[in-house]
């Protein structure tokens, strides 16, 4: 108790150093990252071109007199690089504001949005799908991506047909319905007693994770290598299939619960203070822990039926906020830092081997799973 | 009611009428009555187990009785919406969970939730309260500090000071004084006193209830077994049937009220709520070398039965 004051000074003092910046400056990084990102890819295209073509997209004129960027270019910075990276910064976003509810609701550190049944759900779903589409053009479709996958594949995202359309939108669909189901089965298990509900739910999301998990390796093992490939594919994330159409669902998703969640902050963040606290303070403890892991399911099955099985962002992103600012409910930091730290994460998996590109899953894995033994260290 | 010093106003902040509640076939409180006048202190006194923190879990409405009504300023408590009641009364609990990653202020900031609807912004008022708050527990100087590296002292003066931004009308607080030092203990009693607003509080030591309480009801299996002022609460007689120790109780120099001071040496045989233990302590005193004490206990515990009697 005598040490104390001392170490809890340097904290308190960390608190204070311009938070109110924090925000605003994380807002324009994320501005530079959009247009920075862009330029990194298989193609060779310049910073200064990326701004050409936003220009020249916004004004219809290159202002600084630069030399016309090739059509080709322009295509590939509109078309491909600018969904991707703005579905890449949706997702981050929206993993990182799910996983830090979920860990302020459950009180549990290691809580993820994942770790409520609702990515094997999902794989369940896709999985499904892709077996009863087998030979079909969903199937192939997805595995002619992931081998050529660099952003640069422009005829999948050319096709107009009717069943096109059909095959491009019932993988998501599939992986949404699958998420949906599981997050219903853990809600209906969960129950409303205060006292037991956290580890209820903790459990039943485990148990619920094992079984689609089991379902979806009995699917695997009597479907084709095609479609366990492009299964594969899917389940360990990317964003190579972002598109301005697609983008709208996650985004109106992650945009809209993200407005509710921070409407109930008063209540979110007096639940730290513990369940018989907060009854205390007027809260329906249990009613609101049921809403907000209904809300966070609802941003990770939009998300991953939109990019894959992503892990580890909604542990990892929150941890690392809260560290730099305790003491807050900091939601609309933690959104951007998980943005941009995916954006970077994205770019990082189409420049990091020249021939292909990594799935961003493995990436967040690995340094996810490096973060999870260095929190449990540091835990004591 | 009668003792109450600080008020002239005799209405009744809190009206308990035959509470009963019970979990798993076992009865945890059984047909609990008392009043709380305005601006009084009650102090819920009795060993482990006889149903202090059941009893304050039915008044804040963590627990639902199965019998019985608890009224507030008149009103029946089970007509209240979660956050109008959390606007009349605030509850200070034991034990906060771990990973409470909360600086002072933040913490303190907690007690306008019952007052704020999902589009209001934190003013400069509400700032000014926790602030207000802050010093009035004396903790302005640890506002940026983070809670868990707070003493136990300052943690427990934090919590009350969450509760006095609550606003409430009631404060419940349950067990405020356990695992602090003398000093702190006497501080946070003092505090609670200084608010000004009708307090209830379980309460291990009877001699801190004592001197700091101006009403306390005594519980015991679930029983209420006396409630009113210190002076007619806490007989050597009572003590001993309730806690199953021996003691003399003395008016303290001081504020007048019981003083209890407790005899040693109980052999490990001896069942605690056994009458006989008083018969045996008579025997075995001398054996134990309390005998100059004893013998005076002994006989003014006689002389108060016949008081009582």
């Amino acid at each position: 108790m005598k040490t104390s004051p001392n170490k809890s000074g340097t904290c308190g003092g960390r608190i204070d150093i311009g938070h109110k910046w924090v925000v605003p400056g994380l807002s324009l990084l994320s501005l530079v990252t959009l247009l920075a990102a862009a330029s990194f890819g298989a193609a060779n295209i310049s910073f200064y071109d990326v701004i050409n073509v936003v220009l020249h997209n916004t004004f219809d004129t290159a202002i600084f007199g630069m030399t016309e960027v090739s059509g080709i270019a322009e295509r590939i910075v509109m078309e491909l690089r600018f969904p991707r990276i703005l579905l890449a910064f949706i997702a981050g976003a929206g993993l990182s504001v799910a996983g830090s509810v979920l860990q302020t609701v459950t009180r549990n550190p290691l809580a993820d949005p994942y770790l409520f049944g609702i990515s094997s759900g999902a794989s369940f779903g896709a999985v499904m799908v892709i077996t009863l589409f087998t030979g079909s053009s969903v199937g192939s479709g997805l595995s002619l991506d992931s081998s050529g996958g660099s952003g640069l594949s422009l005829d999948s995202s050319g096709g107009s047909g009717l069943f096109e359309l059909l095959s491009w939108i019932s993988l998501p669909l599939g992986a949404f319905l699958g998420a949906g189901v599981s997050v219903l089965m853990v809600l209906s298990l969960c129950g409303r007693n205060m006292s037991s509900q956290i580890e209820r739910m903790l459990l039943s999301g485990v148990a619920i994770s094992f079984m689609f998990g089991a379902l979806t390796s009995l699917l695997l093992y009597f479907s084709s290598p095609q479609a366990a490939a492009s299964v594969l594919f899917w389940s360990l994330g990317s964003f190579a299939k972002a598109s301005w159409e697609g983008l709208l669902f996650p985004a109106v998703v992650v945009c809209v619960a993200t407005g509710i969640i921070l409407l109930f902050k008063r209540q979110i963040m007096a639940m730290r203070a513990g369940d018989e606290t907060a009854h205390t303070l007027g809260i329906n403890v249990s009613r609101l822990r049921l809403q907000m892991l209904l809300l966070c399911s609802l941003i990770t099955a939009i998300l991953v039926a939109n990019c894959g099985g992503i892990g580890f962002v909604g542990l990892m992103i929150p941890h690392t906020v809260r560290m730099l600012f305790p003491g807050r409910f900091p939601l609309i930091t933690t959104a951007l830092v998980g943005g941009l730290f995916m954006v970077w994460i994205d770019v990082l998996a189409r420049t990091l081997l020249s021939s292909q590109e990594l799935p961003v899953g493995i990436i967040t894995a690995v340094i996810g799973s490096i973060f999870f033994l260095f929190i449990l260290g540091s835990r004591r | 009611m009668s003792g109450n010093r600080k008020y002239t106003d005799n209405s009744c902040a809190l009206e308990v009428n035959d509470l009963s509640w019970h979990a798993d076939d076992r009865a945890i409180l059984s047909d609990i009555s008392f009043s709380l006048a305005k601006g009084e202190m009650l102090g819920i006194i009795g060993p482990n187990g006889a149903g202090k923190s059941s009893l304050l879990r039915c008044l804040y409405r963590y627990i639902k009785p199965d019998n019985g009504t608890v009224s507030l300023f008149g009103q029946n408590t089970s007509h209240f919406s979660a956050k109008e009641f959390a606007r009349q009364v605030a509850v200070v609990l034991q034990d906060t969970p771990h990973h409470f990653e909360l600086t002072t202020e933040q913490l303190v900031a907690i007690g306008l939730t019952p007052h704020k609807g999902p589009f209001d912004l934190t003013t400069s008022s509400d700032r000014r309260l926790v602030a207000d708050a802050l010093e009035k527990v004396g903790l302005t100087h640890k506002a940026g500090q983070v809670y868990e590296h707070l003493s136990g002292g300052e943690k427990q003066r934090a919590l009350i000071a969450r509760a006095i931004v609550q606003q409430p009308k009631l404060l419940i607080l349950d067990e405020p004084t356990n695992h602090l030092d003398i000093r702190y203990q006497i501080q946070i009693m003092e505090l609670l006193r200084e608010i000004g607003i009708s307090v209830i509080t379980s309460i291990h030591d009877l001699n801190l209830a004592s001197a700091m309480c101006d009403q306390l009801l005594l519980l015991d299996d679930g029983h209420s077994v006396a409630h009113g002022t210190p002076k007619s609460v806490l007989t050597e007689t009572r003590i001993s049937e309730v806690f199953g120790v021996c003691c003399t109780a003395q008016p303290h120099p001081q504020h007048g009220n019981p003083q209890i001071s407790y005899f040693y040496g109980y052999s490990y045989g001896a069942s605690a709520h056994d009458k006989s233990a008083h018969d045996k302590r008579a025997n075995d005193e001398s054996a134990h070398g309390l005998k100059a004490f004893g013998e005076s206990s002994w006989g003014s515990m006689k002389r108060h039965k016949h008081d009582e009697d």
